[in-house]
Order: structure tokens, then sequence, then C-alpha cells
């Protein structure tokens, strides 16, 4: 079975943030209004975190686009009383929305705050139903979500890939932000397959994870020439 | 557990799949044209994709439009368009957003309340136009075809020619654009007679320097110069930005390099100094190439100083310090490691160009490449050749437009301002209001938001109560369309044919082609296409300015050029920049089409044209130049302060000269004038703060405030969503007792704004930095009533040379508000 990873080069990243908004789209991600979003309730799938380290002048700035590690040990799985998340075979950490009661255990468990909570009724453009990606579905007040590194995008190649009776491509399953990425600094493929851009990078002198020694085995890698 | 399609979308309730799928409601879910819902509902959502060109800003990106059964989905980079290769940013995603936008003008729209009271109420395209057409024939009638005018914004291309054609034909010179890049190409034009914005080869260079230029983030093209970027750690590239404020270009250099607001001019010279001192500089380019580095002696026997000596004795690096507020110790550092890395290249924009000095600042920006040898020069810097198009013979005017296109234009200051543009939004804004020479009458506003983003609102909004007769195209009613009489609607960027060539600043010859994806979801027509109707309806020689019948044609009859030349190639996989020149080299070339349709297809299909070979040019048309040469001493701007003087009075009286200098807020006398040199910002001396407006990628200029999404992420780098904020230096916060978050009064001589304060370690200590691009009063829904608008208190003062805004030449002071 695959293992589907990534690699995010941030020596490459400029944090321009196209993935986020990339992946708002993608997902039918709500909008949070003014005051919600201010305080602290936006939703992002795909966040990015900017940090500014030393004193003026010396001030360098890092910058890190944040999806889901999707882990292989989660530690949200475990602590979800109604099975709404769980790991997959591929390796994916999945969310069933409709079985979600909204108890946030797993926001709580999860050390890299990458789930979100809709705490209020989503909004999107206003009018605008027709502008949402029709692969994915919407979810309603009152439950969790994060990234699922475009599970959808998975089903498709994998029904293409099953008539055309081949096996699938490295580069032929990325997610949105991957995809959009203007300084091609996400790479994303199958950790299983040796050929695989993701597994020589994940591989590089240059590759660590978040909270390595939380044994939590993350599946997104960083890589930085810079040693934090 | 294996997923299926089929289970996935049931698991996950799959609300709006399973709508496309079904088709049933489809009606009330989607306002679209019924044709189009007729389609849908037959059956499983068949996918299309559709490449076309996003207009969100003037980057121009290649983009594809994910079609289901016809209505646009989502959008995502078009992988081998050259300019973007498949990447976006944050603003191009929203393409959809533009288009479906609750805000837009749905019909023609005919204000029915006093101006600005945002009562409109529909009206019939033919009402609309007929009213239009009537008062251009009373015009013209009356002999006073030049009292019409039109505001454009960033137009570029085809549309400017087509406007241009309109106001020719018609018999009036007032054809202005208003965008915050508006006359950035006067210091390339001093010293290098080029009027056109230079590209840098940045993947080539070893060294990248750049004086404020943000070029990751704002600038033209952000996209294109990230793919740039992104080559830059495998190629040990290095790269110093200079700014007062970290933008995220400056985030992302390996260096930053803090200025005091309004000396980056000094700083450059410092660095020349150097380079001068330590003879690191390219002699021999700079002894064949250019004009004025050495003391000279001119035809009537006169000494004049040379760039090198003027250099020499004032930019020396302990005064340079003093000045820019960076130590000498780095000014000797950036100039050793600028004159011993070759190929190099030194940028110049943003905060550098933003003040009353910028255009002598962004002179010593440049006269570094000059004495780095680094113009036209792989990894240096490069003029972009114009794309083979077709263009229409000239227009024949009769004699009402011979008269009215001999008027002054009105915008043109009659004063002693602005001598190396005939256009900035305040002369305009004066003369209009003073009715000087003429009052204006009729004035057309194409995109842009003059309002908001220009400074000394009150002057400009009095000017347009003045105009009788004000349409706009706006698809969404902004704060300068509040004040039109007429609404008529242009589609948005995805229902529109229209080109988009040469994007500034793009390192290679290209011409994209934006066609609409989707028929036009409201009664809207494209702007070229009513010109041409109202050319018509005003009949004579102005209708017969138009030969062909859209705005469509119009870009067919173009492209026929680029057709015939055989150069370059429609922009498709494999076509990279190797490969051409590889059939350059032996005399072969791509683009063997069998017929025009042939490519014309093909065109639309792949996005674009591009051509990254560059023809060989001869000095003269590299440095169009009296000397023919760079000139270090601008013969350019000689002439036109000569001018002036003469103007003013006896020509060679230095009373004269003197008055014209102070006038034009130039305390430097004798050669000095006419070389890069640092002009002191007469800034307030009883505010202790510089305060600095910025640009975001989300919102670059203000325009894309109309969208939620760009809303919400507007202030993303700093963890502020939908809201302003004012970047302070913790130090400097100390003084005034404020704290991260806190609610502080910024106020000027101009006015004030109430703001959350936000500390930040980037930011040079005294100086504030406020993001622009909210503050909105209308512009729809999602802008209106979100942030503040920096603009608003910033002093009306302009770079008198080029007429450009001086955004960065106030001070301020910062109270906490209680």
């Amino acid at each position: 079975m695959p293992r589907w990873a990534m690699v995010i080069d941030l020596d490459k990243c400029t944090g321009c943030g196209a993935c986020m908004a990339a992946c708002k789209m993608e997902n039918n991600v709500a909008i949070v209004d003014s005051k919600e979003a201010q305080a602290g309730r936006a939703l992002f799938w795909m966040d990015m975190i900017t940090t500014y380290e030393g004193e003026y002048p010396t001030v360098a700035a890092k910058r890190m686009p944040k999806p889901c590690f999707q882990c292989d040990n989660p530690p949200c799985t475990k602590v979800c009383p109604v099975r709404a998340t769980y790991r997959n075979n591929e390796g994916l950490v999945a969310q069933i929305y409709h079985r979600c009661i909204g108890c946030r255990y797993c926001m709580a468990a999860c050390p890299f705050t990458t789930k979100v909570f809709n705490w209020y009724e989503p909004q999107w453009l206003e009018g605008a139903n027709k502008c949402f990606n029709p692969d994915v579905s919407v979810r309603a007040v009152g439950v969790v979500e994060k990234c699922s590194f475009c599970a959808h995008r998975l089903q498709h190649v994998k029904e293409v890939a099953d008539l055309e009776k081949r096996p699938l491509q490295d580069g032929e399953y990325v997610p949105a932000c991957s995809e959009i990425c203007p300084a091609d600094a996400i790479s994303f493929g199958d950790l299983e397959n040796k050929d695989s851009a993701v597994y020589k990078l994940s591989r590089s002198y240059r590759a660590s994870r978040v909270m390595e020694d939380l044994g939590v085995e993350p599946k997104v890698y960083y890589l930085s020439k810079r040693v934090s | 557990m294996e997923i299926k399609r089929r289970d996935f979308l049931r698991l996950f309730g799959g609300v709006s799949g399973a709508l496309l799928i079904d088709g049933c409601g489809l009606d009330e879910v989607f306002d679209l044209p019924a044709n189009m819902i007729e389609k849908a509902k037959k059956g499983a959502g068949i996918e299309a994709w559709s490449s076309t060109i996003c207009s969100l800003c003037p980057g121009g990106c290649g983009i594809q439009v994910r079609m289901i059964d016809g209505i646009p989905v989502s959008v995502k980079g078009n992988r081998f368009y050259p300019v973007n290769l498949g990447g976006m940013c944050p603003l191009g995603i929203n393409a959809l957003h533009e288009l479906y936008n609750p805000d837009r003008a749905k019909t023609p729209l005919r204000r029915s309340g006093d101006r600005g009271s945002g009562k409109w109420e529909p009206v019939t395209w033919d009402d609309a136009l007929k009213t239009v057409s009537e008062k251009l024939a009373t015009v013209r009638k009356e002999g006073k075809s030049h009292q019409v005018g039109f505001l454009g914004y960033n137009e570029r291309g085809l549309m400017r020619e087509h406007i241009s054609r309109f106001m020719r034909a018609f018999g009036s010179p007032n054809y202005y654009q208003f965008s915050l890049t508006q006359n950035d190409t006067v210091a390339y034009q001093l010293l290098q007679g080029q009027s056109q914005v230079p590209a840098y080869d940045i993947l080539n260079a070893k060294l990248i320097m750049s004086f404020g230029a943000n070029f990751l983030e704002g600038g033209y093209s952000p996209v294109y110069h990230t793919k740039l970027y992104s080559h830059h750690q495998d190629r040990n590239t290095r790269f110093v930005q200079i700014e007062s404020r970290m933008s995220l270009t400056g985030a992302n250099a390996d260096r930053w390099v803090p200025v005091r607001p309004g000396t980056y001019g000094a700083l450059a010279l410092g660095i020349a100094y150097v380079l001068i001192r330590e003879e690191l500089y390219d002699k021999e380019f700079v002894k064949n190439r250019t004009f004025g580095f050495e003391d000279w002696v001119d035809r009537f026997g006169g000494k004049h100083t040379g760039f090198k000596s003027d250099v020499l004795g004032n930019y020396y690096p302990e005064r340079a310090s003093q000045i820019t507020g960076v130590p000498s110790a780095t000014i000797l550092e950036l100039a050793r490691e600028l004159g011993n890395t070759r190929p190099s290249v030194v940028l110049g924009d943003g905060g550098a160009v933003a003040n009353t000095n910028g255009t002598f600042a962004l002179m010593a920006v440049h006269s570094l490449n000059a004495l780095l040898g680094n113009i036209e020069r792989g990894g240096g810097v490069l003029f972009i050749d114009q794309p083979p198009v077709q263009k229409h013979a000239m227009v024949s005017e009769d004699p009402v437009a011979r008269t009215g296109n001999h008027q002054t234009p009105i915008a043109q200051p009659d004063e002693i301002a602005f001598p190396m543009t005939d256009f900035s939004i305040e002369s305009f804004a004066q003369h209009v209001l003073a009715e000087r020479p003429y009052p204006l009458r009729i004035l057309f506003l194409y995109r842009g938001n003059a309002l908001f983003q220009s400074l000394n609102h009150d002057d400009l909004v009095n000017a347009l109560k003045k105009i009788d007769l004000i349409v706009s195209f706006d698809s969404v009613i902004n704060e300068t369309s509040e004040y039109a009489d007429l609404i008529l609607p242009d589609h948005t960027f995805l229902e529109k044919w229209d080109e988009v060539s040469n994007v500034p600043s793009v390192g290679f010859t290209h011409v994209g082609i934006q066609h609409p994806v989707i028929q036009p979801l409201h009664d809207t027509r494209h702007t070229g296409d009513v010109l041409i109707e109202l050319a018509r309806r005003v009949g004579g020689t102005v209708g017969a300015a138009f030969p062909l019948n859209t705005y469509e044609e119009e870009i067919k009859f173009r492209m026929k050029g680029v057709y015939l030349s055989g150069e370059g190639a429609v922009a498709t996989q494999g076509v990279r920049q190797l490969w051409l020149d590889y059939l350059q080299q032996r005399g072969w070339q791509i683009g063997r089409y069998a017929s025009f349709e042939e490519f014309w297809d093909r065109l639309l299909e792949h996005g674009g044209w591009w051509n990254p070979i560059r023809k060989k040019k001869s000095s003269s048309e590299v440095f169009r130049t009296p000397s023919g040469k760079f000139e270090f001493y601008s013969q350019t701007l000689k002439a036109s302060v000569d001018r002036l003087v003469a103007k003013a009075g006896a020509p060679r009286s230095s009373q004269n000269l003197d008055l014209v200098l102070n006038r034009l807020n130039i305390s430097a006398r004798g050669d000095s004038v006419f070389l890069p040199h640092h002009e002191p910002v007469s800034y307030e001396e009883d505010k202790p703060l510089y305060l600095i407006p910025f640009h975001v990628l989300p919102n670059p200029d203000g325009q894309a405030a109309n969208l939620p999404m760009m809303q919400e992420m507007f202030g993303y780098t700093a963890r502020r969503f939908w809201s302003s904020w004012v970047e302070i230096h913790p130090e400097t916060a100390a003084q005034y007792a404020i704290a991260e978050d806190s609610w502080v009064w910024v106020e000027t001589s101009v006015g004030r704004l109430k703001v959350q304060a936000k500390l930040s370690h980037a930011i040079v200590p005294n100086v504030i930095a406020i993001p622009f691009g909210l503050g909105h009063t209308s512009y729809g829904r999602y802008a209106k009533g979100h942030g503040v608008n920096p603009h608003s208190i910033i002093r009306n003062l302009y770079d008198l040379i080029s007429g450009k805004a001086a955004f960065e030449a106030t001070k301020a002071k910062i109270t906490l508000a209680s």
C-alpha cells in the first residue's frame, strides 16, 4: 500500500500564501467573517506560519506552510469517541464529517493544531454556490475538519488509472497546494515508491519533521539549509 | 478499506457534487443562464479545461479554468505558459469570486440620487448609449471635442491603443492612465532614453541587490519572479534587499539591510563611492558606453563636473551612513560584494521611488548598473522587444478632431512641475476643478479607482463633481464610480476578449490571449465594443476609425502580424527556451502553421505566444539618449529644465534657474542637478515617526477588496484577518507605552486613523507602517467598512520630476487610544 507524503522545501518557499488560497478553494472551506476571524477562528487547512528571529537589524524571517501532517501514528484518531477520524490503509488520516459530534477532542490531541472547527454556520461568497468544487462536500456547523491531502483527487486519478489498467504514476496524484505553488516548493508522492521524488527528498540532509520526538511519525517533511 | 469515488461521495454527503450529477433543483442554486442549466441537467458532469490569462493584477499569468458542463468551477495555473509555468498567487485563485461576485453591476445603471449617494436605477443599453452618444455628438458639434476625458488604469497593448484611437479620432488629447505604477519609467528615460520598465535577469545573476523593489509580493509580475527566485538556492544566487520595512521579498533575502525612508539614493551613491574609489567598476563599459562619468567640457567650453568627482566629493561612506542610518561598514561590505560578483543586477522600486526624491533615487540605483556594466548583459538589466503585432493605419482626423487634438491636455501642468510627464492625478484634479484651460464635460472611467488610491481625495471629489457627465465601465461600483452618472458595466476577465502582451519586467516577448470561458452572466458589454459602438453612433471619421466590428476581430487582426512574422512559438509543452535557442542558431523556426486559422486555434487552446530570443541591438537602440550612451549626466533632464527656465522668462538668467529648481523641490545646484544625487526629503520636524504604507500580496492595489477570501487572508503574515494594523518596532512602541494589539491613533498633519499595533523587529525604529488596500467606503459588501486606508492621512506631495505620489514623505505621531 502506498504511503502518501509531502515534502516542503522551505528554501524555495517565499511565503506567498498561494497554497492557503488554493486549498480553501479546492476544498470548499468556509470564509469566516471579520469578527470571528479576528477571534482566531479563521479556517485554514493549509496555514502559513510566519515567525521572525533575531533582533533588529539582523532579523531573519521563517515561513512554514502547515498542512495536516497525516501522522502514521496519529494521536487525534485515538481520542475520537465516534470514529469520525481514522487512519486509512494508504496512510491518510480521514475525517467522516457526518459522524463528527463536535467534541473537539481530536483538536486538543493534535500536537500541531492543524484541525479546525466550524464554530458558526459556514459562509462562502454570497449567492455563489456555483464555484464550489463539485468533488468535495461542504461541512456543517459544529464539525471538525482538516487537510485531507486532497483525497478526492486520489479517488479521481485512481479511477482513471483503473480504467486504463495501469498503476498510478509518481506525480499523478498531487494536492491543490502542490499543484499551484509558484515556487515549486511542495513535492508530493508515495514514500513506499523508492523512485519517487518525495522518497529521495525525504532522505535529504536538509529534511526534518516537526516535533519528531513525539513519535507520531508525521508524513510532512521540511527541507531547510538553515539549522533550527 | 478501499474507498471508491462513489462511496466517497456518499460517505461525505457530496452535496454540491450530487447536485451537479442529479441535476435537481439547479435553478434555485445557480443563477446561470437557462440554457446552461438545461445542459447541466442532462447528466453526469463533463469536465473540460479552458486556457486564458488572469487579469486580477497586471502580472499576466496563464490560467486554466476547470469547467463542469460549461460552468467554471475552479482555476489553476497553465503549466506551459512561460510567465508563470503553472504557478499562481493567492489573488489569481479568486478569479471565480470575481466572476460570481454578488456586487457586480448586472445591467447598465443610471444614477438616481445625488452624486455619491449610491442610488442607481437600471437602464437599457440602448438608452444608456443614446445618452452618451448624444452628449458626445453635441460636444463635437460645438467644436469642443477636447473637453472629453478618459481616465484609464494600467491597460497596455490593444486596449490602450483602442482607447487612444477612439480619443484621437474623436479629437481629444485627454487620455490618461492612473494607477500606482504610473510614470515609473522616468528615471530610465533620463539615463537611458528608454520608456519601458526593464526586465531583470534574476535567474542568471549571481547577486541581486534590490533597493525597495518588492518583486516577490508586488511589482508587475510576482509569480514570474517567484518562479525565478525558487532557483536561487540551487544556483547559489545571493540576494540583498534594502528597505525600511521587511517585505515578503526582504523576508526571503539572504540579507536585509534596513534604511531610513527617503534615503535610498544616498545609499546607492555611497556604494558607488566605494566602487569608484576601489576601482571595482567596469572600466571598459564606463569608458565606451557612458556619458558624464569623468569631468567634461561642453561645446561652449564650459567645464562640467562628472559623476565620478561628484560622488567622490559628496558620498563618502561616513556621510552616506549619516544620511541613511546604514553603518559605513555595511556600505563597504555591500559595495565590495557587488563589485566582486559578476553578473549582478541592481533593482530599484517601491520605497526607493515613492518619495519626493524618487526619480533621483532611482537614477542613483540604476547608475550602479551602468558602473557594473550590467546593461543588456545576461544576468543584468534587459529591455525587451515589442511583439510583432499588426497595427491599423493612423486614424484620419476631421477638422474638429484636428483642432481638438491640438489643444493643451487638461492635465498638463501649466506651472513649473512634472517636466518629464504629461500627467499627474494632482494636476488633473486641480485643472478640472479650476476649469483651466477649459472645463471637462465628459469623463470616461475605465477600471482603476483613482479616488481610493490617490492622495488628496477632497480635491478629486470636487473635481469630479464639476464634470457634466461621468461614464464608468466598472463591473463593481467603487469609490470613484460612485460619482458617475452612468455605469456601462464591462465583463469580468473570464467573460471577455483581451490581449495581454509584454507584461513589464518579464524577460521575454510574449502575447497572452484572454478569451471568454463562459458567456456573460449578466447584461454587460465589452468596453472595447462599447467604444466602437459609440464611435459608430457619433459617425463620420470617428466611426470610420474602427473598420472592424468587434474587439475580438481587432485581436485577430493584431495576431496576424505575429503569425506572419514566423517568430517565436505558441506556448506549449516542450517549447522551452533552450529548444528555441537551438533552432534559432541553426536558422530554423517553429511556428509553421498551415493557416492563420490553425495558428489562432492553437493560440486559444494554449493561452499565448512567446519569443524568448532577443534581437541583437545596436548601441543606439539600447541608449536612446542625445549622446547615444548611458548618461550619468542627463542631457534630457537638462533640456527640459532649460525649457522651463525659458518659459519662466529670460533663458540664461541664474535667477530663473534658481526659481525653477526651487519650484521643482531640487536643492542641489550646478551640475549635480542633472546627475544622480541625493535630494533630502523635507519631512516635518514636529512629528517623531516616519509613516510608510506598504503592499501585501492578497490585495496589491486595493482592487481585490471585493473578494471575501482575500479580505480574510489580507494580513495572514501578521495574523490579522479582514483588518489593518500598524507595524512598529518594539523599542519605539515602548516609548509610547504601546503593547502588542493595543489600539493606537496614528496622526499626521492631514488626519488620523485608529489601528491596532503589531510589534515587529523587522522594521526600522522610528518608522511605522500601515498596509494599503483596506478602508473602502464603497466597492461592495466585502470591501466596505474593513480596516483603514493609509493614503487618506498621507500628505499631498509628489515627486516633482515624474509626477508620482510621494507615499513615504509623511511623518506622524502615535498615541494610545483610550
